[in-house]
């Protein structure tokens, strides 16, 4: 077994991605598989040579392929989503599929400056020698279209937006220049940018409408259907939970239901049932943060527990995961437990467990 | 060789039609027979009249009893109005084979007694005809239309295969939505003309699958609908027989593609015939109507309606070139969401539609289908154009994929059932349409002028003002209202065009006011709608809206409009006697608002813009003089209580506070000396001369007569006025200026005229007017040019 605590797409799944390159049909320039099988490697299917293709996007095929079909048309991707909807999971997997490579990546933040954008210089070189090529210390962007492969931007509007423009050129012209060395990179055929985005967050910057026109924007939703959204939080955690070695618990399927009626109700401000409107708590409380509470209820009850996920190894999770703001939102996880929690069949243990935390 | 050709279509389906057109240039038939109903063979040569511009719907009915009746809806790209127009233009008979309309009409005919029976029944016992269809409304349509489109659910296969045979196809091609699979895969896409053997093979099985699967059960739609379906196909069979018998050459029918199995099908003519023996004799009569994209959309029974008319009219008109492509499709479509979106004042670049363009083309392409699909164009737009946001292309959602386009009819065509049920009453009436002004005077206490009066607010209602009320009778006498008559020939227009509506006065004035009122959010509209329909004689109808003005008001946080729904409903009250009127409904519902506006008053009165402001004031006035009226005192004291919190907020915008202390003082809710108290605290130099102008503005400005005759009221600004120290009077003249120029001109000359008519009078000392010595005379007399100043006074007064 490998020592890496987490491998990316393209090894985790390399066997379903060399059954996919046999696909026939046309491959766009630089691209290793037809659109149509980068598809099928997101939404689980069957390769020709009978491989079994998993699901890894558990949602709308439409905007799966909508992505898919704007990479294909060279025009740059943006997928746009509250934290947890799996941007970056859908941007790892289809870059993986596509170029079989998922690690030219830039995370962008309020501290990247046009040069992890563009190219640095190796100033000790610089110095010594005098500006030339060996002196450029090269960004993955650059990197990325002299190869001719997919670059991903990770939550971009976290950049400032003098920095996001640097785009403006590279994804129009596709050419990046080089004037102190009177040359440019200009793009292989294949290259292309997928970034993500949040679009309901504090501090991002505004995209300029200049680049914003660059981009197809897709936006990845919450799951509509309950028991969608609990079976991606039970194939996530069981994922996590097998690279991060926990020992083994019974199933806790039961009690991911609970999370996910939990964290639903909470975000829709209102019960299941819809009799009953609730406040809503400040945080996103999405399909990421659910898997996160499971993991740290399953590492709680492998480790200190007696092997099985209940209520106790779920209350601390949960309230750490609702209660982000110590005031607000602690009156809104009250009034939830004593109206809802409280009086729901069955719920009795996590009512108590979760006043016991609290 | 098989003369016969069999062409199984989907109704309003552009792809379909576009074969169609291709296979008959093909066959050249010596007949062309369509699934329609026979009654209409005299009117279907208009169709080929220039001025007739789809979508158009036949409309049958009953000569006697015109509210029985069905439409048969045609857009552009229905194949049989395409099928139509072919053999009009190559001069081939063309018969519609259907079974006659009268089984259908007969059935609702049938309902429509017994649905009256019922309700006569019902008022000894009520709440009892839940199940029957309000006033004849036509879910008749299931009359003529297939069974086949109907949309549904995840159903039990049984379901699925008989309700729904597209449904049951696309689930065997794994799909959900059979709507959609059809449309992808027949409606979008160019085919040859063997598409119609395809689909006529696929019918075929699954007709057969469903007849086995329902062997000897009952039908799902009941027994009755079951021997319709056998009438239909025995009469469409025996139309085609005689059709081959009659010619030579190959006679081509055109039918649901669920039939196209059934008319293939060998059975005695014998047993046929016998299916369609005792036909219900009713005389029908039938004439085309324009249609609109709206209705094509809505659909009506079992022919569930086209999903985007826009998106059809778009896709036919596309295959009109044989040489645009596929980014010519996507194009097109793309630059008329543009067009939409820039209209609404988005951004929308050139090179946005492009990318449209090219997405959609790449997401066809991923999928392996020639043709950019209505759902590739839908996420294409979000993707490029709306920023991934659903939510700014369902703003214009409407206008792209349905569309306000209405239908015409060509000026030849024959005259509608309405245009017939409106000279019917006119005769009854003895009402002439003249194109020349004519008073009518009604009593409403006689039965004739209830009939006449109701008969031209109905017209009203449909957008027909051939009566224009004199407003004199409404404010007076509760009994009496005076019409001026005038007809106009554009009325007729609008008689057909309200045919969607219903097929007689009546119907068509209850259809449109509920639409209307499902349709708008303004509560007055709504309001007005009330009263329009009570006088109308609609009362269920004016029911309806009261309720969706209950919930209108209740999601309403804007108080104006609230303010502004009383009046009319108050008006309606007043008709009480003349008039059949849901009174307690009515009293509930002015109570409610009541409270609503009351509660949150004086909060409402605050920040307004300039025009808010006049709009708030208007209603406010409105809704005072409205109470009055009524004169409910339990109301009446919540309004004075909500009008005393408004008059003593400081935060309240002061023209409003004005008003409402006026109000205050006008009941005597509040004397004299507090009234002269408050006018001096709102006019202290505190305040901004502009303020103050203000509230003296609302003060004052309501009904400047009143304060021509109320000496005391006169007093109490004279007394201010004359308490003021020079310097603040001088800066008070620029708001008193202000103030009283919001009085009428002849208002101001009034007033001037009787404080210096006062003066040599013995009402100088009435309105309180300190004694005037030798002194002080000389003052006045230096202050009238002053005066006239502040009154505006038009021309030199003679002191």
């Amino acid at each position: 077994m490998t020592e890496l605590m987490r491998l990316p797409s393209e090894k985790t799944f390399a066997d379903e991605i060399e059954a996919l390159r046999g696909v026939d049909g046309e491959h766009p320039p630089g691209w290793q598989m037809t659109p149509r099988a980068v598809v099928t490697f997101l939404m689980g299917g069957q390769a020709p040579d009978g491989t079994t293709i998993s699901q890894k996007y558990l949602g709308n095929q439409r905007l799966i392929e909508t992505a898919v079909a704007t990479l294909a048309t060279d025009r740059a991707l943006l997928l746009l989503g509250i934290p947890g909807t799996g941007k970056s999971w859908v941007a790892e997997h289809i870059t993986a599929a596509i170029c079989d490579d998922s690690q030219r990546l830039i995370q962008c933040t309020a501290g990247t400056d046009e040069n992890h954008l563009r190219y640095g210089w190796n100033y000790a070189h610089l110095l010594a020698h005098g500006p030339s090529e060996e002196a450029l210390v090269r960004s993955p962007m650059m990197t990325g279209m002299a190869e001719g492969r997919i670059v991903r931007l990770e939550e971009l509007t976290r950049m400032g937006s003098d920095v996001q423009d640097t785009l403006i050129t590279i994804l129009s012209e596709k050419t990046l220049p080089i004037p102190e060395l009177d040359t440019a990179v200009n793009a292989n055929r294949g290259f292309n940018v997928l970034a993500t985005a949040n679009n309901k967050d504090k501090g991002v910057s505004e995209m300029s409408a200049a680049l914003k026109r660059r981009f197809n924007v897709v936006v990845l939703p919450l799951p509509d259907d309950p028991a969608v959204e609990a079976a991606i939080i039970r194939k996530r955690v069981k994922d996590i939970g097998i690279g991060l070695q926990l020992p083994e618990v019974a199933p806790a399927d039961a009690e991911i239901e609970r999370v996910v009626t939990l964290f639903r109700e909470l975000r829709e401000g209102k019960t299941l049932d819809g009799k009953l409107a609730l406040k809503r708590p400040s945080g996103t409380l999405s399909v990421g943060e659910a898997i996160s509470v499971m993991i740290g209820a399953w590492a709680q009850a492998a480790h200190f527990g007696d092997g099985t996920i209940d209520a106790t190894a779920l209350s601390a999770n949960l309230v750490g995961a609702i209660v982000k703001d110590p005031l607000q939102d602690r009156v809104v996880l009250q009034e939830y437990l004593e109206t809802v929690v409280r009086g729901r069949k069955g719920w009795r243990d996590l009512y108590g467990a979760i006043r016991n935390v609290i | 060789m098989d003369r016969l050709s069999l062409f199984g279509i989907r109704h309003h389906g552009p792809g379909c039609a576009r074969s169609l057109v291709g296979a008959l240039d093909e066959l050249d038939p010596g007949i062309v027979l369509i699934e329609g109903p026979p009654e209409a063979a005299s009117v279907l040569p208009y169709a080929a009249d220039p001025g007739m511009v789809p979508p158009v719907a036949l409309l049958l009915y009953d000569s006697k009893f015109p509210s029985a009746s069905l439409f048969i809806p045609f857009a552009e790209y229905s194949p049989e109005w395409q099928a139509l127009r072919w053999a009009l233009r190559h001069d081939r008979p063309v018969r519609f084979i259907d079974l006659p309309v009268v089984w259908t009409l007969a059935d609702i005919k049938a309902r429509e007694e017994q649905r009256k029976q019922d309700e006569a029944a019902a008022a000894e016992e009520p709440a009892q005809d839940a199940e029957i269809p309000a006033e004849g409304e036509p879910d008749a349509d299931a009359g003529t239309q297939e069974p086949d489109e109907e949309p549904t659910q995840e159903v039990s296969l049984q379901q699925v295969l008989r309700h729904d045979p597209l449904g049951a196809l696309a689930l065997v091609a794994g799909h959900h939505d059979g709507d959609a699979w059809w449309s992808e895969l027949v409606e979008e896409q160019t085919h040859a003309p063997s598409l119609f053997s395809a689909i006529e093979l696929a019918l075929a099985a699954v007709r057969e699958a469903a007849e086995e699967e329902l062997d000897g059960q009952e039908h799902p739609l009941g027994p009755e609908e079951e021997l319709r379906e056998q009438r239909r196909e025995a009469h469409m069979r025996l139309e085609v027989a005689k059709a081959l018998d009659e010619t030579e050459g190959p006679v081509a029918a055109i039918v649901g593609a669920w039939h196209v199995p059934a008319l293939r099908r060998k059975s005695t003519k014998t047993n046929d015939r016998k299916l369609i023996r005792k036909a219900p004799r009713i005389k029908v009569e039938s004439t085309w109507i324009p249609w609109t994209h709206t209705r094509l959309a809505k659909g009506g029974g079992y022919g569930a309606g086209v999903r985007s008319p826009g998106w059809y009219t778009h896709l036919w008109r596309h295959s009109e070139n044989p040489d645009a492509t596929a980014e010519d499709l996507a194009t097109g479509w793309a630059l008329r969401a543009a067009s939409l979106l820039r209209e609404r004042g988005d951004i929308v670049s050139t090179a946005g539609v492009i990318e449209v363009t090219r997405l959609a083309v790449a997401m066809a392409a991923l999928r392996g289908v020639a043709t950019p699909g209505f759902d590739d164009l839908r996420e294409a737009l979000v993707a490029t154009l709306c920023s991934g946001e659903a939510a700014q292309l369902a703003s214009i959602g409407e206008a792209l994929y349905i569309g306000g386009e209405v239908g015409k009819i060509g000026s030849a065509t024959p005259q509608n059932p309405l245009q017939l049920d409106l000279e019917r009453q006119q005769r009854s009436l003895r009402l002439k349409p003249l194109a020349l002004q004519k008073p009518l005077s009604l009593d409403l206490r006689s039965r004739a002028g209830r009939a006449k009066s109701t008969l031209l607010h109905r017209l009203q209602l449909l957008g027909i003002p051939w009566g224009q009320l004199a407003s004199a009778g409404r404010s007076r006498g509760t009994f009496r209202e005076n019409w001026t008559l005038e007809w106009a020939p554009e009325f007729s227009v609008a008689l057909a065009e309200a045919m969607v509506y219903g097929t007689t006065v009546e119907a068509a004035a209850a259809g449109k006011a509920r639409e209307t009122a499902q349709e708008t959010t303004d509560l007055a509209r709504v309001a007005e709608l009330v009263r329009q329909c009570l006088l109308a004689d609609l009362e269920l109808v004016a029911r309806e809206a009261i309720d969706r003005l209950q919930k209108l008001a209740a999601a309403s946080t804007d108080i104006a409009p609230l303010m502004e729904a009383v009046p009319p409903l108050v008006e309606v009250l007043r008709y009480g006697e003349a008039r059949q009127t849901p009174e307690e409904a009515l009293k509930h519902l002015i109570g409610n608002l009541n409270v609503q506006v009351c509660s949150s008053l004086h909060y409402a009165c605050r920040q307004l813009q300039e025009q808010e402001l006049e709009q708030t004031r208007n209603a406010l006035e409105g809704m005072d003089r409205a109470l009055v009226t009524q004169d409910d005192e339990e109301q009446l004291g919540l309004w004075v209580a909500a009008l005393g919190r408004l008059a003593g907020d400081g935060m309240a915008m002061p023209k409003l506070r004005g008003f409402a202390q006026r109000r205050l003082y006008d009941r005597a809710i509040v004397d004299q000396e507090e009234t002269a108290a408050a006018l001096s605290r709102a006019l202290s130099p505190s305040h901004s001369p502009l303020d103050a102008g203000e509230w003296l503005e609302g003060f004052i400005a309501l009904e400047g007569q009143v304060l021509l005759a109320d000496e005391q009221l006169r007093g109490l600004i004279d007394d201010w006025l004359s308490e003021l120290e020079g310097g603040t009077f001088l800066e008070a003249l620029p708001m008193l200026r202000r103030a009283f120029a919001s009085l009428a001109a002849a208002e101001r000359k009034l007033l001037m005229g009787r404080l210096f008519g006062d003066r040599q009078g013995t009402g100088v000392a009435a309105v309180g007017l300190p004694a005037i010595d030798e002194e002080g005379l000389a003052l006045f007399h230096d202050s009238i040019p002053l005066l006239k100043t502040i009154l505006g006074s038009p021309e030199g007064g003679k002191a």
